[in-house]
């Protein structure tokens, strides 16, 4: 990727101040605040085409690093160099990192607190709900291939069985899904158009 | 080298190595923290779980649990040591260097 390809380039804190907006404003991950990084980016601020933004966006997918910060970085690179991509990939991580530093504190600070540990119960239920949900929908979802669901599905319940069973590491469990899932799911063309759209 | 500056670079290290694993999205760094800190004891699952759920309910990337990962670890500066972990592995992609990206796997493994 090249500076000299950006359509436009932003001082460094307008850049900071953008991303830390959005960092407090995106909820869910990249792909959840898609919308939301198509009105501020490319509608309002037109400093990427709506391809631009798309292509970014798988790039940061595929890349061996947390996907919104990938993309933060990217963008960052392309509107203010290396700096904009230091910069913007700092200031959408703050606000998540400031409201996680506090709540750690609190945990610490009250820990005894019955009322922070019926909070701590339910967060916990939450997130297994979210995360049960997130994987629902992908696997019954529109364009789902059945064989990748089912290869999903099979790796999925594989790597905690063989973890529990078998008392193996975790890290090798992980990594052997993560290849078997690479070689035997395949999104099609449809499940693209989903995704991206 | 003392013990607390030991355990930052040590969570530099495991952190910056862990982003590695996050293809497609964020949950591939859980493994590499949970062999590493949670099995031997150092870090409570509890508290382990506690971060990940507020990291997926707080607002930008879910990465940011690895905050509290830190904080847990190490106070405050290990908080504050997961932030440029985190985006140690972004650095390569962000001026197309495929070497630099081989480099710094290998360093990562070779701290870890």
């Amino acid at each position: 990727m090249n500076v000299s390809t950006a359509r436009n380039s932003l001082p460094f804190l307008t850049i900071c101040w953008l991303f830390f907006v959005l960092g407090c404003t995106c909820f869910g991950g990249m792909w959840a605040a898609m919308d939301r990084l198509q009105k501020e980016l490319v509608e309002r601020r037109r400093l990427l085409s709506i391809e631009d933004q798309r292509s970014l966006m798988l790039a940061a997918a595929m890349i061996p690093a947390p996907k919104f910060l990938a993309f933060a970085a990217m963008v960052g690179y392309r509107i203010g160099g290396i700096l904009g991509a230091i910069g913007s990939s700092i200031a959408i991580l703050l606000p998540g990192t400031i409201l996680v530093l506090a709540a750690c504190v609190l945990t610490v600070v009250a820990s005894e607190n019955p009322v922070l540990l019926t909070i701590q119960h339910y967060v916990g239920l939450g997130v297994v709900g979210l995360l049960a949900g997130n994987a629902v929908r992908m696997f019954v979802g529109d364009g789902v291939n059945r064989r990748s669901a089912l290869f999903g599905l099979m790796i999925s319940v594989g790597i905690p069985l063989y973890v529990i069973a078998f008392e193996g590491p975790l890290i090798v469990a992980a990594c052997v899904g993560l290849a078997v899932g690479s070689i035997l799911i395949r999104g099609d063309d449809k499940r693209g158009a989903v995704n991206v759209e | 080298m003392s013990s607390d500056s030991s355990i930052l670079v040590e969570i530099l290290a495991v952190i910056a190595f862990s982003t590695l694993f996050s293809l497609g999205g964020g949950n591939g760094q859980l493994a590499i923290i949970q062999d590493h800190w949670v099995d031997p004891g150092l870090l409570s699952p509890a508290l382990f779980a506690w971060a990940y759920a507020i990291g997926n309910f707080v607002p930008g990337p879910k990465c940011s649990f690895v905050a509290g990962i830190g904080y847990f670890l190490a106070g405050f500066p290990g908080a504050i040591a997961c932030l440029p972990a985190c985006m140690l592995a972004l650095k390569p992609f962000t001026e197309d260097h495929g070497w630099s990206m081989l480099f710094s796997w290998v360093t990562c493994a070779s701290w870890v």
